[in-house]
């Protein structure tokens, strides 16, 4: 079925609401879903791998385990990203507002993608942004979204390479690190000049990288115009599911309710 | 307290508003003018939206003709018409169903109709015919495509329609004493847009079609094409009644004819979920108002048209024809009030400028009048407010400011919220009522805290009394960390993060939040609707409790064939009935 913008973000947080998120996570929540499907990043696809596990369980507050001027690491504690990400992206702002580039690491986070609109929120800032993430069965598969700031739409970019040959350990953190592992682990960056996170980026990106996707920007807001127009396809199943959710927040009719609205 | 907000510098379009005015000396206080009592006050004006559109499509010379009338002797099928708006078609569909009486209900959650609609666009072929037949008559029930703008349906008056059917067919005029008390043959009770049922997005709408990228104006159109249906099926019933004797309505006595609406709680949440969006109506309200006050010069000719309007105002009041007791009274005093500023101005005739008339208002009249007064000055020039039609959309976004010192949000707080911080929430009736969404077609509704159950699925519109919770955090958070910032406030405290968003964006607008406790025992819902539909423009406000009300919309506009007339083009506000 088609669903418009507005329909879905409206059921989006009302079933959200319905799982027990509290306001800012479910007004969070249905956007970081609607934009990334709608910029073409399968955000209905992952939401429906959410829904069936246990990373939407509300209401566990955000734990910073180490910050300085320029950078901070948070546990996302295996919640996802709907959730985990809370203050995580405007950390990562403001951290780029006293360093060249800011940096929020985020442990134990799950549906990584659904980090999209948080960067393309920074973008209205002003800052250009991005988030890595490494994945894969042998997590040699790195993930990169870049979001530039534009006058009148933001522009972004998702790219996926394959890293064959030397086992990449970058900046990932592991079990020598306080305890912390790279399962889950997404970075954020955040920077005021585009030159900064360029230079940022290609340092990330290891030598024996290989390009195995992109989705480039004109490819993203042709998605999202599309989605825009003609409506966002969703699963028939996912979206009863969504009503049914979304059921939870409704109160049953009596008369007496019915009163409450006029007779 | 500071006469306006604490806001920063405006941006590029409030800039071009606030050109030549000083905030804090020539705009009313944000205090004062989101106060609900004075919100429900408000009366229509220049900028309404039915106003504009009507301008809009005498300007851009739109044409409309009937493409299919398949009606039968009794009025029930379908028509078609099209529409073509500059370069762009649209067309508006409606189907006419048999309705038994009973079964005729201005609620929400009615499921039968004498009549539904939609407008769409492009052409209407057979297939999508066909399609349209098959889902607008369920409304809610049925999925829409994206090519839809607008789903509504209305109903006939059990008190009119009827009667002018039998009136026309036996060749004779309606008495036009009888659209005094109702002024149409047919209400709506619900008209959608927004991307509702699969319908298009309003984010489409606003880039792709021109001829509706204002603020709801393809919901009024929608309602205007329903009043021009609502006289041709009237008409065509009285013809195949009696085609020997039926007449057609007389054209005076058909512009009087609007159409009907029913409008519940249904709009009041709309009030708080687009608090960006209603602030920058109201300023523009106010902008017009001080433009006017500040750089209007007084003339003879202006002063006439003036005492010539508010003679109009008390006629048509004198007209509306309300039920409700308090509303009854409040039309009263604005008669009383005009006819003492009708001797006023009559015994001033050398007036010169409005700042006088301004004082008069403020020290001696109601704040109906003032509002209304205000609405007539500002049609007086049209030059000085005109451009600012175009300033009544906003981009929505809520935007923190994580880098802020906690200590000035607590700032920004005392300074633009001191109304939610001086309310007591200990007190029971502080939080008698809370607003929830019912599983009857999601209906908005109110009920009860403390003898009520669904408190625990309550909508989230107590904005007072979030802010005032969210300060005592601040504060709590100030005492352990002085020199914190918001974001890791935010951190310790992430159900903060949507009511500080909220609060650091209004904080940055001239006119901010709406400034009252929407769960207390004593506030009036009708208030919230009273407000909105000033801004649609609507005429002859009756309410019928506290929680609905009725009134109507296009009385007095031109008809369709007058679209290319200037007669009675932008004249229709306050309307009279025809004499005679």
């Amino acid at each position: 079925m088609k669903v418009s913008r507005n329909e879905l973000i409206e059921l989006l947080k009302l079933a959200f609401e319905g799982l027990g998120f509290d306001q800012g996570d479910y007004e969070n929540a249905a956007k970081l879903v609607t934009h990334a499907e709608m910029w073409g990043l399968g955000g209905l696809e992952v939401l429906a791998r959410a829904l069936v596990g246990a990373s939407l369980q509300p209401h566990q507050a955000v734990q910073v385990l180490r910050e300085d001027h320029h950078s901070a690491v948070i546990d996302g504690q295996n919640l996802s990203s709907l959730l985990c990400l809370r203050s995580a992206a405007d950390l990562a702002y403001v951290k780029c507002l006293s360093s060249p580039v800011g940096k929020v690491t985020i442990t134990r986070c799950q549906h990584r993608l659904l980090v999209f609109q948080h960067l393309i929120g920074l973008s209205l800032r002003w800052v250009t942004c991005s988030a890595s993430w490494w994945a894969g069965p042998e997590d040699n598969v790195l993930h990169v979204l870049s979001v530039l700031p534009g006058e009148r739409t933001p522009s972004p970019e998702y790219k996926v390479y394959q890293v064959t040959g030397e086992k990449v350990k970058g900046e990932k953190l592991t079990g020598d690190n306080n305890g912390l592992t790279s399962t889950g682990q997404l970075e954020i960056y955040s920077a005021q000049s585009s030159q900064a996170m360029s230079a940022h980026l290609a340092e990330l990106l290891p030598p024996s990288a290989d390009l195995i996707k992109t989705l480039n920007s004109g490819d993203m807001l042709a998605n999202y115009e599309s989605s825009l127009v003609d409506g966002i396809g969703v699963d028939d199943a996912l979206w009863f599911k969504l009503v049914s959710l979304a059921a939870e927040m409704l109160v049953p009719s009596s008369d007496q309710s019915r009163s409450g609205a006029g007779d | 307290m500071n006469r306006t907000k604490s806001q920063s510098a405006p941006g590029p379009a409030t800039a071009e508003l606030l050109d030549g005015l000083d905030i804090n000396a020539d705009l009313r206080s944000a205090a004062e003018v989101m106060d609900l009592n004075r919100l429900g006050s408000l009366q229509p004006f220049r900028h309404s939206f039915m106003r504009i559109l009507v301008r809009q499509m005498v300007r851009d010379q739109w044409q409309v003709r009937c493409s299919q009338f398949e009606l039968d002797d009794r009025g029930f099928g379908f028509a078609v018409y099209t529409i073509e708006a500059k370069a762009e078609i649209y067309s508006f569909v409606v189907f006419a169903a048999y309705l038994q009486d009973e079964n005729r209900n201005d609620r929400v959650i009615a499921e039968q109709w004498d009549l539904t609609m939609a407008l769409v666009r492009g052409l209407v072929k057979d297939k999508q015919l066909q399609r349209l037949r098959a889902t607008v008559p369920m409304q809610e029930a049925a999925r829409m495509t994206a090519d839809m703008l607008v789903l509504s349906r209305a109903n006939r008056s059990k008190r009119m329609f009827d009667y002018v059917v039998d009136a026309l067919a036996s060749g004779v005029q309606p008495e036009i004493n009888r659209f005094k008390e109702v002024g149409y043959l047919c209400r709506t009770t619900a008209v959608y847009g927004s991307g509702k049922f699969g319908m298009a997005d309003w984010g489409a709408v606003q880039h792709q079609c021109q001829s509706f990228a204002k603020p709801f104006a393809a919901e009024m159109f929608c309602c205007f094409m329903l009043r021009h249906f609502s006289v041709e099926q009237a008409q065509h019933i009285a013809h195949c009644k009696a085609p020997a004797t039926a007449v057609s309505l007389d054209s005076d006595i058909r512009r009087y004819v609007g159409i009907g609406n029913a409008t519940g709680l249904g709009m009041a949440p709309f009030l708080i979920k687009h608090p960006q969006l209603i602030a920058q109506w109201l300023l523009v309200r106010e902008v017009a108002i001080a433009r006017v006050l500040k750089m209007g010069e007084v003339t003879p000719d202006r002063l006439l048209k003036l005492q010539a309007m508010i003679k109009k105002v008390i006629q048509h009041t004198r007209e509306t024809s309300v039920e409700d007791d308090n509303q009854a009274d409040r039309n009263s005093q604005v008669i009383v009030d005009l006819e003492n500023l009708t001797e006023i101005l009559r015994e001033n005739p050398a007036l010169e400028d409005w700042l006088w008339l301004k004082k008069r208002l403020l020290e001696y009249y109601c704040q109906d009048t003032i509002e209304i007064v205000y609405s007539l000055l500002i049609e007086l020039y049209p030059g000085l407010v005109d451009f600012m039609e175009k300033n009544l959309s906003v981009e929505e976004n809520l935007q923190l400011c994580p880098e802020i010192a906690l200590g000035e949000l607590k700032q920004t707080i005392e300074a633009d919220y001191d109304w939610s911080l001086a309310i007591d929430f200990k007190q029971p009736e502080r939080q008698h009522v809370f607003w929830y969404r019912s599983e009857e077609k999601m209906e908005p509704r109110l009920g009860e805290r403390y003898c009520e159950a669904g408190a625990d699925k309550e909508l989230p519109v107590q904005i007072a009394m979030a802010v005032k919770a969210c300060y005592e955090k601040v504060c709590s958070h100030l005492i352990r960390y002085p020199n914190s910032d918001v974001i890791h406030f935010l951190l310790e405290h992430s159900d903060q993060t949507s009511i500080v968003k909220r609060i650091q964006t209004m904080s940055q607008l001239v006119y901010g939040d709406i400034q009252a406790n929407l769960a207390d025992q004593q506030m009036q819902p009708i208030h919230l609707l009273r407000a909105k539909l000033s801004f649609f423009g609507v005429s002859k406000f009756d309410p019928k409790s506290r929680l609905w009300v009725r009134n109507t919309m296009f009385q007095g506009a031109p008809l369709l064939n007058e679209l290319d007339s200037d007669q009675h083009l932008d004249e229709w506000y306050f309307p009279l009935a025809p004499e005679g």
